[in-house]
């Protein structure tokens, strides 16, 4: 089955509500024909506004516009635009059997009956939902609502998916099937997707791109390694993964903090903060490494273990992930050293 | 232990039996006047007779045509006005809806007497209007418009029309196609309750419509009371007994719609 997904452009997009809110500052991005951009943020941060412009729900405001390949598509309502949406609640019709949700779009469309149920069926095939055509929504469960809602959304070949949060209201174990495979659906399919979601996790498995959001603005953009390797702001760094930080100040070529210091090829700082992943860190011995803390708690994984750490200050531990041959004890003093690549200033 | 909870049982059902007999003799009593040729004599003596029945179709036949009339014209006219009405209450919340909302619901919290005034002070100088059956309709309409927008506005929240009416754009669906292929369908166990609820509120209306009637504009309560004042008891009954015949019904119809929306909006409940 093919699909032919569009370039989507946005420009200057901004949203405020008629209560003078900002939910969305002017944001600009594009997404490449057939990339999957996940747009990640915690609750507030506009990412749902800005899915809704692209969609063609709601209208950003004065100055902004939003392009599909060529054609200016800013003034065009959502049915005019041809692109395919799943909801968070799914929104499937209870009124219509499975098979006339799905072939409810084409319908609209006035694709022959013959074709139409054609094409219906190809549809359910794909998502493995043949045998629940002739169902009711109410008799299904969430996980198969959902495959129903990606298939409605897919069967009139849109140009462009958007999916809001689409595996929100699922179970844990079900999320992670499903976004096995939503990603192998949106890569074998070439289709455009903007993919909005609040799990970091989801958001780095399925984004060609990720766009991280916070309150209302872009925060950052980029591939998924980019993202966790190199974020460009405390907060993109906080946001994703697990992230340690040790506050202290630059003077002279080095940085220096309560629990210890290094030289680092940074200008002065009255206050700067090192931040660190719990996997690029080198356990060694106190007296010659850089930092110097306290184990607190030992949290012993099988394959790994987790130390959490504390220094002088009672601010967040600093976790390390370490293999699992040493045996560390609450209360004993270690050294703790980070290559300079996996030490991030910001 | 078995003992005392079948005694415990025992004295509810004779509890419930005595309550319904209390609350069912006057019924019984009053359905059997109607048919008692002599209520004082009473039925084993003077017999069973519908001639109270035939009098009473005689005298007030045009009272009881006249009250389906209005309530068939009252249903008709909350549902042209109030289906969209609440559609549009749903679709656009805030501070003007609301508003707007309360606005409709305030003859609920009005005595029916009160409206009636204001409706005969505001145009009771219309001489047809104020001798034409359409003024009782209006305070009708007035009056049973709330069950109708109300009824429909839950059944709007609870299936999340917002959203359904979205997911139906984004499929390329027009508002008018969104409106007929998704809205209407999903809202009609809201109707059906507001349907039933104004017919049986209109064929019972008394407060109002006293006030509002003319001698030729009597509706089925309204004679009622007028036969209970001038009539014989019995006659009184009989017509008491064609009420019932008119209403029964439609309170069962009320009942089975509430359980087929009921399970309706329990398994929307579900899909969250």
């Amino acid at each position: 089955m093919e699909t032919t997904g569009a370039r989507v452009r946005v420009e200057a997009c901004g949203k405020t509500f008629p209560d003078g809110t900002h939910a969305l500052e002017p944001i600009s991005f594009e997404i490449a024909r057939g990339e999957t951009v996940a747009m990640l943020g915690p609750s507030g941060c506009g990412k749902t506004t800005a899915l809704r412009i692209i969609a063609g729900l709601m209208g950003p405001d004065a100055g902004g516009s939003v392009w599909f390949d060529d054609e200016d598509v800013t003034s065009l309502p959502i049915e005019r635009r041809h692109v395919g949406m799943v909801f968070q609640s799914y929104a499937l019709f209870p009124n219509m059997t499975v098979e006339g949700n799905v072939a409810y779009g084409l319908k609209i469309r006035k694709v022959p009956k013959a074709e139409r149920a054609a094409r219906v069926g190809e549809v359910l095939d794909m998502m493995h939902i043949a045998e629940l055509a002739d169902r009711a929504i109410d008799q299904l469960s969430g996980g198969q609502r959902q495959r129903v809602a990606l298939a409605r959304a897919l069967a009139v070949r849109p140009r462009l998916l958007l999916l809001d949060e689409p595996l929100t209201a699922l179970d844990a174990s079900l999320r992670e099937r499903l976004r096995t495979e939503i990603d192998a659906l949106l890569r074998s399919l070439g289709i455009t997707a903007v993919y909005v979601t609040h799990d970091q996790s989801e958001a780095l498995v399925l984004g060609d791109r990720v766009i991280v959001m916070e309150k209302g603005r872009i925060a950052q953009i980029g591939t998924a390694r980019d993202i966790y390797l190199k974020p460009q702001s405390r907060f993109v760094a906080e946001f994703i993964g697990t992230m340690n930080r040790i506050e202290g100040s630059i003077r002279t070529g080095r940085f220096e903090s309560a629990v210890g210091g290094l030289a680092v090829e940074r200008a002065d700082a009255n206050s700067a903060a090192a931040f660190f992943r719990p996997e690029s860190v080198r356990l060694e011995r106190p007296e010659s490494a850089p930092f110097r803390l306290t184990v607190e708690r030992v949290h012993f994984l099988g394959a790994s273990q987790r130390l959490h750490l504390r220094g002088a200050d009672a601010g967040r531990p600093i976790i390390v992930d370490t293999d699992n041959r040493a045996s560390y004890a609450p209360g004993a003093l270690v050294g703790i050293a980070v290559a300079a690549e996996d030490l991030l200033f910001l | 232990m078995q003992r005392s909870g079948s005694f415990i049982l025992v004295a509810q059902i004779v509890v419930t039996v005595l309550v319904c007999a209390f609350l069912f003799v006057p019924a019984v009593l009053s359905v059997s006047a109607g048919v008692t040729a002599n209520y004082f004599q009473g039925v084993w003596k003077s017999g069973v007779t519908f001639v109270w029945i035939g009098e009473v179709w005689r005298l007030y036949a045009d009272t009881i045509f006249l009250s389906l009339e209005v309530a068939l014209a009252t249903l008709v006219v909350t549902l042209v006005a109030g289906v969209p009405a609440a559609y549009v209450l749903h679709r656009h919340p805030g501070r003007l809806t609301r508003a707007l909302e309360e606005i409709i619901t305030l003859p609920l919290a009005i005595p029916g007497l009160a409206i009636a005034l204001a409706l005969i002070l505001a145009y009771g100088t219309y001489g047809d209007f104020r001798k034409s059956s359409l003024f009782i309709l209006t305070g009708h309409v007035l009056y049973t418009m709330p069950f109708m927008v109300r009824s429909v506005m839950a059944v709007l929240a609870a299936m999340d029309a917002v959203t359904l009416e979205e997911g139906a754009a984004s499929l390329g669906a027009s508002p008018w196609q969104r409106f007929r292929d998704v809205v209407l369908p999903n809202v009609r166990p809201g109707i059906l309750a507001g349907a039933l609820m104004v017919v049986t509120l209109s064929i019972g209306e008394f407060n109002l419509t006293w006030m509002l009637h003319t001698p030729l504009t009597k509706t089925l309560p309204v004679g009622l009371a007028d036969s209970y004042a001038s009539m014989r008891l019995e006659i009184a009954s009989a017509y008491t007994l064609f009420f019932f015949v008119m209403v029964i019904p439609l309170l069962v119809l009320m009942q089975a719609a509430a359980m087929f929306s009921g399970a309706a909006s329990g398994s929307a409940g579900s899909r969250r």
